[in-house]
């Protein structure tokens, strides 16, 4: 072993370890030489701590998943072998994808559909949105991965985390390949914690100020209770018919919203919006630490599918802006663009994205209840993706 | 890529196979079950463009099925229920 020759030098202080007489830099050293990736891994989990409470993005998903980083990747660590905690809740909750389908009934409990439901061709941007999946599918191949490795990669695009979770799992990719699995979930994370960074240098690539400066009506309607409680049965219906792998998916997130919506289960609405969902939001973020040990995170793959998450991202607003100027082309009320690009799931993120680039060109144009709309919708097309490319991705 | 060589092998090792150790056996003779399956290979730029058509026009069709639900379900239930 190759020792630097100021720490070999008579400063250095001798002690005596396991018999054998060495220099403090000496073993400082030989520690560092054994623990580099796992510094690495340290640095990771830091960075993530820093980003949701410095930068406050998704700190309820990356604090526990950066402190998981350094938890499982400290000197001797066992936390996260067969029989540790991590261990246990990773092979509890994700591995049998129990903690994102629960979580996505919290989720169902926190969203109102009351915006598509006012106006339902908003929901066209939340279907072209999801271009991104397949674009970035097609991206993955290119690049040589394998089809069910570019599935789970692609699905980075649905911009929602337990969605990713599920497809990648489904696939066999936590179990074949943990470190594509950890990049995936965090990159999916992360991603969506800087939807306001990717989204608004792109948007304003592609529109014009003209474009941007279109106003939209809104006019509030009246929905009312018995469509509010028959929209998750039929959504939960209609996507099952047409994408059965999605299913429990759609049927959680449906389930969470019929709760809110029924109107005698204030209570179980309640607990499923805070307590539930925050549960398992806990439990799920440090689990997600088991798949980031640094011999499977630390490789070049990571790097790539950081890209092809990126790349999924952006093609997801390159898509609904495109299918928002393709409206326009026929459409007599002209829509903002801007609206395409929050078809993407991440919630409310996009919306407040949009609207808060609709009010730096003209504050008297307020976008947000259509960017709402069409954020929601959002989620209910990347929900329909991640089944339609479950049911692609087995037959392959 | 990526070990891909041993990628969703189907592993099945025979729970009673006696240990080469203790049976003598050499241990290339000894069979574990083990089969591994090659990964299949990257879709093709035609493959993955199929992909993304097809998978767009079925969200397409899905979304525009659900809009002609929500037209109906406010179209059917508005005078019933008042909130």
């Amino acid at each position: 072993m190759h020792i630097p020759a100021c720490f070999a030098s008579g400063l250095d202080m001798q002690i005596i370890v396991h018999g054998v007489n060495m220099g403090i830099f000496e073993i400082a050293w030989q520690f560092i030489q054994a623990n580099w990736m796992n510094a690495i891994m340290w640095i990771i989990g830091g960075v993530l701590i820093y980003l949701a409470i410095k930068k406050d993005m998704e700190p309820t998903l990356l604090l526990p998943i950066g402190f998981g980083a350094i938890l499982v990747n400290l000197p001797g660590s066992t936390i996260a072998d067969p029989g540790g905690i991590i261990d246990l809740l990773y092979r509890s909750g994700i591995e049998n994808e129990f903690f994102p389908l629960v979580l996505f009934i919290g989720i169902g409990a926190m969203i109102d559909f009351g915006p598509i439901l006012t106006d339902p061709k908003l929901m066209l941007f939340g279907a072209a949105a999801q271009f991104g999946i397949f674009f970035t599918l097609a991206l993955a191949s290119l690049v040589g991965f394998i089809p069910r490795e570019a599935a789970s990669i692609a699905i980075i695009g649905a911009a929602d985390g337990p969605t990713s979770i599920v497809v990648a799992n489904h696939l066999g990719i936590s179990s074949n390949n943990p470190g594509l699995f950890g990049a995936i979930v965090v990159a999916a994370y992360s991603y969506m914690a800087l939807v306001p960074i990717v989204q608004r240098p792109v948007i304003q690539l592609i529109t014009t100020k003209k474009e941007r400066l279109i106003r939209m009506e809104y006019h509030q309607k009246d929905v009312s209770k018995t469509t509010r409680i028959l929209f998750p049965i039929v959504i939960t219906a209609v996507v099952g018919f047409a994408a059965p792998e999605g299913l429990p998916l759609i049927g959680c997130l449906m389930f969470g919203n019929l709760i809110r919506e029924c109107g005698v289960l204030n209570s179980l609405s309640e607990t499923a919006q805070k307590v539930l969902a925050n549960l398992i939001t806990i439990f799920l973020g440090i689990s997600i630490a088991k798949t980031m040990k640094a011999e499977s995170f630390l490789q070049t793959q990571t790097l790539t599918v950081l890209g092809l998450g990126l790349a999924a991202f952006v093609f997801d607003t390159v898509g609904g802006v495109f299918f928002a100027k393709l409206i326009n082309l026929f459409a007599k009320k002209k829509v903002n663009p801007m609206i395409g690009a929050a078809g993407i799931s991440a919630f409310p993120m996009s919306a407040r994205v949009v609207h808060k680039l609709g009010q730096e060109e003209d504050n008297q144009n307020f976008l947000l209840m259509h960017a709402i709309g069409a954020n929601v919708s959002g989620q209910i097309a990347s929900v329909v993706a991640g089944g339609l490319i479950l049911s692609l991705a087995l037959q392959w | 890529m990526f070990n891909s060589n041993l990628y969703f092998s189907d592993v099945s090792a025979d729970p009673t196979a006696v240990p080469a150790e203790s049976s003598g056996v050499e241990l290339s003779t000894v069979t574990t079950g083990e089969t591994h399956t090659e990964a299949p290979a990257p879709l093709s730029i035609k493959d993955s463009s199929g992909v993304m058509l097809r998978g767009m026009a079925t969200i397409f069709i899905v979304t525009a099925v659900i809009i002609l639900g929500v037209f109906l379900l406010n179209k059917f239930c508005r005078k019933k229920t008042r909130e």
